[in-house]
C-alpha cells in the first residue's frame, strides 16, 4: 500500500481544477484516470477535419487554457493514465488497476471527480447493433477513428444532440435527420438564464447554424419510439411528442443504418456512494447526484466530490467546483496560501451565478416520463441482464417497491454496467406506476469491482 | 466473420504497409498503430460483436467509453475485454461473437 497526501480520481475539468490548486501550493497530487490523456470525456482532443468550420465553444476554449496550465505544472503532477479504480473502501483505501496489475493507495485527502455517462431512456429495440448513445457516436468519431455510413438518425435531448450532429457535418457526413425531443416552446423557460450566460446561447446558435448550412433536417418535438433490425439496425419508428414527451401517435418508420440517441448525462456516483457519500434524486441534474457542502466535502471525513458527479452542469461548473475542492483539500493538508479564503469566496460567487444561469436550461432539457408510454411490455429495460418491462411489472404487482429489492428478484441492474444505464430509468418507470415515494430515493446498490478486473489481476494482488 | 461494410468506415485509411496486424475471427487485418480495437472492428465492417447470455441477441458498441460493456470481445491470452478500451497491438488475436466458446 502506498501512503499519499492527495489523490484525485478523474482528469476532467473538475479533477484538473483540484489537482492544479494542490500542486501550485506545493502539495504532491496523484491524478488517476482511465484515459491516456487529460480532459475527461468532454475536453479530450477533437479530431480535425479539413472542411470543418471553426466552432464557437467557450467551454473548449477554457479547456485549452487549462491544459496549458497542466503542461506548466509538469512532473509536480503525478499523472497516472490508463488506471481504473476497481474499489474504494470506507477507510478511503483505493484499489487501482493499471497495466494488468493491482495496487492500492491510502490518501490523506481524496477527491472523486468521476464525471458522468450517457443517459438514454429505454425504447423497444434499443439494444440492436447500430444503436448508440450520443456520447458513443461522438466517441467513435473523436477517439475510435470511424465515421458512420448510410442514413444516420440522431435523437433525444441535451447539448450532445446538436454537438454530435455538428461534428458529423464537420466530418463531411451530415446526419439524415435530427429529432429533438424538446419543442421550441419547451426551451422558452431557459431563455432568461441563457441571456445571463450568453456563451451557452452563442454555442447553441453556432451549432444550429452549422446544421442549417449543411441542410440537415431538424424536427423539434419528435422522439424515437422503436428501433428494428435484428443483426443490424434497419429502421426506426418516430413520432411527434407533446410537452410532457408523450407520443402523439404510433409514428412513422424511417430508414436508418445508425441511430444515436441520448437524453442528457447521468452522474457517475458508484465509487463515492460506495464509500458512504450521501446522494439525492435530482432529475434535471441527471438522476442521482452526490451531495456536498460549499467546500465540496462529501460527508465521510477526508472525501471531496466535484464535477458532473454532483449533478450534470458541464465543464465550466466542474472546473469551479474542482478548484474549490482543491483549495479545501489544501487547507485540510495545512498548505493554504494567504489569499485562499478570498479566492474561495470569489469562486463560490462565480459558481452560484453559473448554476443559476443553467437552471432553466437544465429543467427544459430534463427527461420527462411521458416518453415511457412507448415502452412496451417486451422492451428490454436492463440491457445487461435483459430484463423486460413485463418482468418488472410481475414483481411490482407483488407490492415490492425499492430498487434494491427489485434487483434481488429480477437481476435488474445486477449486470456488467452495474445499473449505470438502467438505474435512473427504473426509478422513472416505477415512479410513473407507483407515484413518488421514499423507497425510490435509494439508488441501486453497487459493489466492487467498480470496473472490470481479471481473476489473474486479483490473484496477483496482496493487500 | 460476418461483415456489414455499410455502417462505419475508417477516417484514416488503413496503411498499405506498416501499421499493426491483428487477427480477428481468423482473418488478418491491418490497422493504424494506436487505434482502438473497437475502431478497427467497426472500420472492417464488424457491427455485432457479441451475443447476449440470456436471450442470444446480437450486441454492438453502445457507449464507446468503457461503461456499457456491450463491446466485449475475446482477446486470446487475456479473456473478455472492452474493445473500446484496448488499443491494437501487433499479434493480437481476437474473436467476436464468442458466446458458447470454451
Amino acid at each position: 500500500m502506498e501512503a499519499t497526501r492527495a489523490v484525485v480520481v478523474g482528469a476532467g475539468p473538475a479533477g484538473l481544477g483540484a489537482a492544479l490548486e494542490l500542486v501550485e501550493r506545493g502539495l504532491p497530487c496523484t491524478l488517476i484516470d482511465e484515459a491516456p490523456g487529460f480532459g475527461g470525456q468532454g475536453w479530450h482532443p477533437e479530431r480535425s477535419f479539413p472542411d470543418a468550420r471553426p466552432r464557437r465553444s467557450a467551454s473548449r476554449a477554457l479547456g485549452r487554457r487549462i491544459l496549458e496550465r497542466v503542461r506548466a505544472a509538469g512532473s509536480a503532477l503525478d499523472h497516472r493514465p490508463g488506471s481504473s479504480v476497481v474499489a474504494l473502501y470506507p477507510d478511503l483505501e483505493l484499489v487501482v488497476g493499471r497495466a494488468g496489475s493491482l495496487g492500492s493507495l491510502r490518501p490523506e485527502a481524496l477527491l472523486l471527480a468521476t464525471g458522468a455517462h450517457d443517459r438514454v431512456l429505454p425504447f423497444r429495440g434499443w439494444h440492436t447493433p447500430g444503436v448508440l448513445s450520443l456520447g458513443g457516436l461522438l466517441s467513435l468519431v473523436e477517439r475510435h477513428g470511424v465515421l458512420p455510413e448510410g442514413p444516420v438518425v440522431l435523437a433525444g435531448a441535451g447539448p450532445l444532440l446538436l454537438l454530435a450532429a455538428a461534428r458529423l457535418v464537420d466530418a463531411g457526413r451530415p446526419p439524415a435527420l435530427v429529432l429533438d425531443t424538446v419543442g421550441l416552446a419547451g426551451l422558452l423557460p431557459a431563455l432568461p438564464g441563457l441571456l445571463r450566460e450568453p456563451a451557452l446561447l452563442v454555442e447553441g446558435v453556432d451549432l444550429l447554424g452549422s446544421l442549417r448550412a449543411a441542410g440537415v433536417e431538424l424536427r423539434r418535438g419528435w422522439a424515437v419510439l422503436e428501433a428494428e433490425g435484428g443483426e443490424s439496425l434497419a429502421r426506426v419508428r418516430a413520432s411527434p411528442v407533446d410537452s410532457a414527451w408523450r407520443p402523439r401517435r404510433h409514428g412513422d418508420w424511417i430508414e436508418a443504418g445508425v441511430l444515436a440517441v441520448g437524453h442528457g448525462l447521468s452522474p457517475e456516483i458508484a465509487l463515492a456512494a460506495g464509500a458512504g457519500a450521501p446522494v439525492r434524486w435530482d432529475n434535471p441534474r441527471g438522476g442521482w447526484v452526490l451531495e456536498h457542502d460549499e467546500e465540496q466535502r462529501a460527508g465521510p471525513p477526508r472525501l471531496w466530490v466535484a464535477g458532473d458527479g454532483c449533478g450534470v452542469h458541464g465543464a465550466p461548473v466542474a472546473w469551479l467546483q474542482g478548484r474549490l475542492a482543491g483549495l479545501s483539500m489544501a487547507a485540510a493538508l495545512g498548505a493554504s496560501d494567504g489569499g485562499d479564503e478570498a479566492l474561495s469566496a470569489r469562486l463560490r460567487r462565480e459558481l452560484a451565478a453559473a448554476l443559476s444561469a443553467r437552471r432553466g436550461l437544465e429543467r427544459a432539457l430534463a427527461p420527462r416520463p411521458g416518453l415511457l408510454e412507448a415502452v412496451t411490455h417486451d422492451t428490454i429495460v436492463c440491457r445487461c441482464e435483459e430484463v423486460t418491462l413485463s418482468e418488472i411489472r410481475d414483481w411490482t404487482a407483488g407490492g415490492e417497491r425499492s430498487l434494491t429489492a427489485l434487483k434481488e428478484t429480477t437481476r435488474v441492474g445486477m449486470g456488467r454496467c452495474q445499473g449505470r444505464f438502467c438505474g435512473a430509468n427504473l426509478r422513472m418507470l416505477l415512479e410513473r406506476e407507483q407515484g413518488a415515494h421514499a423507497a425510490l430515493d435509494e439508488p441501486l446498490s453497487t459493489r466492487p469491482p467498480a470496473r472490470p478486473v481479471s481473476l489473474g489481476e486479483l490473484a496477483s494482488w496482496r493487500r | 466473420m460476418s461483415t456489414d461494410p455499410s455502417r462505419f468506415r475508417p477516417i484514416d485509411p488503413p496503411p498499405d504497409d506498416g501499421g499493426v496486424e491483428v487477427v480477428v475471427d481468423g482473418q488478418p487485418l491491418r490497422a493504424p498503430e494506436g487505434q482502438t480495437l473497437l475502431g478497427v472492428l467497426l472500420g472492417h465492417g464488424l457491427l455485432a460483436l457479441r451475443d447476449t447470455e440470456r436471450r442470444g441477441l446480437p450486441r454492438g458498441a453502445f457507449c464507446g467509453m468503457g461503461v456499457c460493456m456491450d463491446c466485449l470481445v475475446m482477446l486470446e491470452g487475456v479473456g473478455l475485454v472492452r474493445a473500446c478500451a484496448e488499443r491494437v497491438r501487433p499479434g493480437m488475436v481476437v474473436r467476436t461473437r464468442w458466446s458458447g466458446e470454451p
